[in-house]
C-alpha cells in the first residue's frame, strides 16, 4: 500500500462515506425513536394478526420481534441500511480498477515507479475501512437513539409473594410509565450485528473491486453488481417463501446476513455465537452459525480481492476511450 | 538486450486477435539522444509507447529500458520512465498545484518546485481546479508533471497536442534541455516541424510496422528536384539506389535524391529537363515516401 494513494482515495471517497454516513446515522436514530412510539403490548396487537406464515420470513421468532431489542435490531433488516452499506462497498469497489480506467487518470497514475497491487490495494484498503466506519455508524445511530428515547410501558400492579416472586395483577387497571430505552435495551448487545453487517459490506467491496479489476467501463461493473445484489436479494425471499426451493438460499450471500439472528442468539445463548454451522429449528436445515456466516463472507472477499488484485496486475490496460 | 542502450525492442508485437497493431518492431534508441516517433493515426505509435511502459503485454518479442525488461522489471523501467500520454486525464477533485504534489510525492525523485517552475513556464495557474481548466491547460499540467523528476527517459505521446504555437516552442525547449541534461526521449508527434527541431533521429511507422528509421543528420542529404520533361526518364544503374522518381501531371516530374547531389548533376545534365529547382526537402519528403497518398515509384 502506498500512503499518497491511500490520502488520496480518502479524498475522493470523502463526499460519498459523509453522505452515507449522515445517512445512516439518522435513519438510525429515527428508526428506534419510532420503535419508542408504539408500546410493544400494541405492536403484539399487530403481529399477533399477521398470518402465521409470515414468520418464515424472519430468522428470529415473532415472539422476540415484538420486544423493544427485537424491534430495534430489526434495524439492520431495513433496505435503507442494507443498501447504503452495500452501496459504499459498490461505488467505491467500482472505482478501483474500472473505474480509473474509464476515467483515463490510471495511466498517469500506473505510469509513476508504484506497483500496481499498490494501486489496487491502497484503494481496497480504504473502501473496507470505510465499510467498517458505515457499520459503526449504524451502531453510533442506534445507541444514539436508545439513549435519548423514552417509551411508555403498561405496568400492572404487583402482589408480592413471600418466596420473592410477584404477580401481575392484570384484572386490575394499569398504568403507564415513562422510562428511558436505555433501561430495556443496552447497545452493546448490537455487536454481532454490526459485525456481521460489516462483513456483508466487505462482502460487496471485494465482488465489485473483483468486477472492477476486469472490466474497464465503471457503469458496467456497477450495473452488474446491482444486478447481482437484486438477484441474491430474490433468491434469498424465495427460498424462504416456498419449501421445495429453500436449495436457493445457497446461492445467495444474504443467507449469510442474518444480524437480527446473531443478536438473539447473544441475548439467549451467548456460547452459540461461536458457532461456525448451526441447526436452524425453523427452517429444518444445517446452516453456518454467527462465526460460519461472518468467516464465510470475509472468506469469499479475501478470495475476490487476491483473485481481483491476479488479474490487474496481469491485464493489458488499453489507451482511454 | 543491449544493455547500452536506453530503449530496445527486439520483435516487439501486439495482437488484438487477427489483428496486429504492432508487429516485429526491433527498434533501439541511444541514451541521451531524441528519437522522434512520426506515423499516421493508427500506425503503431501509441501501441509502441504503450508497451514499453508495460501497459500491454506483448504477443511475442521484448523491450526494455535501460536493459529493464518492460513486463518482468516494470517498477524498475517506471523508476527509470517519466510518461506524459496523449489527451492526459488528470484528477478532476484536485487542483493544479494538488496534481503536482501527488505526483511529485507518488515518485520518489518528484520534484514539487521543479514542477511548479515548469507550470510559471507554461503560464499555467495552478489554482484552478482540474475539472475547470481547459483541454490544453490540462496538457500543460501533464507536462509539469512529466518534466519534474529526474528519470533517465522521457516518453511523450504527443506532448504539443491541443497547445498554443508559444506553448509548443516552450515544450520543444524542455525536450532539448532534457536531451542536454543528458536524458533520453522518445517523442511521439505528428507535427514534422517539431520533430525535425528537436530529434536527432526518427522512426517511421506504417501499419503497426517499423518501415524506416533513420538519424536527422542524414536529412542534409535529401533533395528533390522538380522538373518538366517530355520524355520517360529512368536514371543510370550506378545511381538507382539513392533516386526514386514520380511522375507528376502535365509532364512534371519530382526526383528525390538520397544521398551526395554532386554524383546526380551530371546525370541530370544529360536529360533533357526544362523549369527545373532544387530544394531541401527535409522531413516531410521522407514521411512521404512511406505515408504520402502519390504512389511512389522508386528505381
Amino acid at each position: 500500500m502506498n500512503g499518497t494513494l491511500i490520502r488520496k482515495a480518502i479524498r475522493e471517497g470523502l463526499p460519498v462515506f459523509l453522505a452515507c454516513t449522515a445517512g445512516l446515522i439518522s435513519f438510525c436514530i429515527f428508526r428506534v425513536w419510532i420503535v419508542g412510539r408504539l408500546d410493544s403490548a400494541r405492536f403484539k396487537q399487530i403481529v399477533d394478526l399477521l398470518p402465521r406464515e409470515w414468520d418464515r420470513y424472519s430468522s428470529v421468532d415473532f415472539g422476540w420481534m415484538i420486544s423493544y431489542l427485537g424491534r430495534v435490531v430489526m434495524t439492520f433488516d431495513e433496505p435503507m441500511v442494507v443498501m447504503l452499506i452495500a452501496l459504499w462497498g459498490i461505488v467505491r469497489g467500482s472505482d478501483v480498477v474500472s473505474g480509473e480506467l474509464n476515467r483515463g487518470t490510471m495511466e498517469m497514475v500506473l505510469a509513476q515507479p508504484v506497483k500496481r497491487s499498490s494501486v489496487f490495494w491502497s484503494h481496497v484498503f480504504v473502501s473496507l475501512v470505510g465499510t467498517l466506519l458505515l457499520a459503526l455508524a449504524v451502531w453510533l445511530g442506534m445507541s444514539i437513539g436508545v439513549e435519548i428515547t423514552s417509551i411508555r410501558e403498561t405496568v400492572y400492579r404487583e402482589l408480592p409473594l413471600p418466596n420473592g416472586t410477584r404477580i401481575p395483577l392484570t384484572f386490575l387497571k394499569p398504568r403507564e410509565e415513562i422510562v428511558a430505552m436505555n433501561n430495556v435495551i443496552d447497545s452493546r448487545m448490537f455487536w454481532p450485528g454490526i459485525i456481521n453487517a460489516a462483513c456483508m459490506g466487505w462482502f460487496f467491496v471485494g465482488l465489485t473491486s473483483w468486477l472492477s479489476a476486469w472490466d474497464r467501463y465503471r457503469w458496467r461493473t456497477l450495473g452488474i453488481v446491482t444486478g447481482i445484489y437484486f438477484v441474491m436479494a430474490m433468491l434469498k425471499i424465495g427460498g424462504m417463501a416456498v419449501d421445495s426451493l429453500r436449495w436457493l438460499l445457497h446461492f445467495s450471500i444474504f443467507s449469510l446476513y442474518e444480524p437480527e439472528l446473531h443478536i438473539r442468539l447473544l441475548e439467549n445463548t451467548p456460547e452459540k455465537l461461536w458457532e461456525f454451522v448451526r441447526w436452524n429449528e425453523k427452517l429444518k436445515i444445517q446452516e453456518l452459525g454467527p462465526l460460519g456466516c461472518n468467516l464465510a463472507l470475509v472468506g469469499l472477499t479475501i478470495a475476490l480481492l487476491v483473485h481481483g488484485n491476479r488479474m490487474f496486475r496481469r491485464r493489458d490496460l488499453t489507451a482511454p476511450i | 538486450m543491449n544493455r547500452e542502450s536506453a530503449i530496445a525492442t527486439t520483435n516487439l508485437s501486439k495482437g488484438f486477435g487477427d489483428f496486429y497493431a504492432l508487429a516485429d518492431c526491433n527498434l533501439t534508441i541511444e541514451p541521451a539522444t531524441v528519437m522522434g516517433l512520426l506515423g499516421p493515426n493508427g500506425a503503431g505509435k501509441s501501441t509502441l509507447i504503450r508497451l514499453l511502459m508495460g501497459f500491454l503485454t506483448p504477443t511475442r518479442g521484448t523491450a526494455s529500458v535501460h536493459g529493464n525488461d518492460v513486463i518482468r522489471d516494470r517498477l524498475a523501467v517506471h523508476q527509470d520512465v517519466s510518461y506524459l500520454p496523449s489527451s492526459p486525464r488528470l484528477f478532476r477533485t484536485m487542483n493544479g498545484r494538488g496534481v503536482l504534489k501527488f505526483f511529485a510525492q507518488l515518485r520518489g525523485d518528484g520534484d514539487l518546485q521543479l514542477a511548479m517552475k515548469i507550470a510559471r513556464r507554461l503560464d499555467l495557474d495552478l489554482s484552478r481546479w482540474v475539472a475547470f481548466m481547459s483541454t490544453g491547460m490540462r496538457q500543460k499540467l501533464a507536462i509539469a508533471v512529466a518534466f519534474a523528476n529526474r528519470a533517465r527517459v522521457l516518453i511523450l505521446d504527443e506532448p504539443t497536442e491541443n497547445l498554443d504555437p508559444n506553448i509548443r516552442s516552450i515544450v520543444v525547449e524542455l525536450v532539448a534541455e532534457a536531451k542536454t541534461a543528458g536524458r533520453t526521449v522518445l517523442f511521439s508527434s505528428h507535427v514534422l516541424s517539431e520533430v525535425e527541431e528537436v530529434a536527432d533521429r526518427v522512426a517511421i511507422l506504417r501499419a503497426g510496422r517499423l518501415v524506416h528509421e533513420q538519424p536527422m543528420s542524414d536529412l542534409k542529404f535529401y533533395h528533390r528536384i522538380v522538373a518538366r520533361t517530355s520524355q520517360g526518364i529512368a536514371p543510370p544503374e550506378s545511381l538507382r539506389e539513392m533516386i526514386a522518381i514520380r511522375q507528376l501531371e502535365e509532364n512534371r516530374v519530382e526526383i528525390d535524391v538520397e544521398g551526395d547531389l554532386s554524383r546526380v548533376l551530371s546525370w541530370l545534365s544529360s536529360i533533357e529537363l526544362q523549369d527545373m529547382y532544387i530544394e531541401a526537402t527535409g522531413l516531410k519528403a521522407v514521411y512521404d515516401r512511406f505515408h504520402s497518398e502519390t504512389a511512389e515509384v522508386r528505381s
